[in-house]
């Protein structure tokens, strides 16, 4: 069995609301976890609502360490960007632009909280099995006035960790 | 016997005993909180069952096995797999693992570290 993982979203006020097992993962022109990407679009020049997600394991290990996130592309069409930070802490998402850097695409650093919450510094190595969640990634889809209509390519947020 | 998981940890012990990740679900038998390679790093079973004496690892629909025989009673055997677990805008969740490495370590009697580590 090993760890299993699955992803958590965080919506509304210090994106205290979990949205557990979480498939899809786009960015959209409102703060919740149900409503059709279709149906709140970013139009261009703005930014699309700040998304918190974070993986969650369950299951048996000796240890988690190495954990880390990346996106496969920062930059996934004209006038496009996604940036991005691990964090500790949450604040109510919006569409104001996060500050953060271009999401990385070989990995940023990122630990393992606490078995009830993605909030927190959390330490680089876990040796508690049952579930833990990793710290926090704070995304935003930003984008300009010359991004054409339409869906956007799709990008991947990957974590990665080293486990045995 | 089941297929065993890729990524699994096996080990056999003097008396033919053998701790099977696979079929225990990697939950150790001596610790339901724990998976079974810590119930070999803690020499769990090794009161009942003697010494181990094989140290085996599963990757990617072949086995490996170190003769755990030739070595110290101090050594501890070594298994770190890459995990991944990606997420995109398609509905899309893919988890698995990227590679892993197996091996033993131990102290010599001097105290030098002697390790030796098997990337697959």
């Amino acid at each position: 069995m090993a760890s299993t993982q699955t992803w958590s979203e965080f919506n509304g006020a210090s994106a205290g609301t979990e949205t557990t097992s979480r498939s899809e993962a786009n960015w959209k022109n409102i703060d919740d976890s149900t409503t059709a990407y279709s149906s709140s679009p970013i139009t261009a020049g703005n930014n699309s609502f700040t998304k918190y997600q974070a993986v969650k394991f369950a299951g048996t290990w000796n240890s988690l360490s190495a954990l880390t996130y990346k996106v496969s592309t920062n930059a996934p069409g004209t006038g496009l960007s996604v940036v991005a930070a691990v964090v500790t802490s949450g604040s109510t998402p919006s569409t104001t632009a996060s500050g953060d850097s271009a999401a990385s695409t070989s990995g940023t650093s990122a630990n393992f909280n606490s078995s009830s919450t993605p909030f927190g510094t959390g330490t680089s190595s876990s040796t508690a099995s049952g579930t833990m969640y990793a710290n926090a990634y704070r995304t935003q889809l930003q984008t300009t006035g010359s991004a054409a209509p339409g869906d956007i390519s799709s990008v991947t947020i990957t974590a990665t960790w080293t486990e045995s | 016997m089941a297929t065993p998981y890729d990524t699994s940890v096996e080990a056999t012990y003097a008396d033919g005993f053998v701790l099977s990740e696979t079929e225990l679900n990697d939950v150790s038998p001596y610790d339901a909180g724990r998976n079974v390679l810590n119930a070999i790093l803690e020499k769990h079973p090794e009161a009942e069952h003697g010494r181990m004496v094989q140290f085996s690892v599963f990757y990617r629909g072949k086995r490996y096995d170190i003769d755990w025989t030739t070595l110290p009673d101090n050594a501890r055997p070594i298994r770190f797999r890459d995990g991944f677990s990606g997420i995109d805008q398609d509905g899309n969740v893919v988890s698995g693992w990227s590679g892993m490495r197996f091996g033993y370590q131990y102290n010599d009697p001097t105290g030098r570290n002697r390790q030796e580590v098997q990337e697959l």
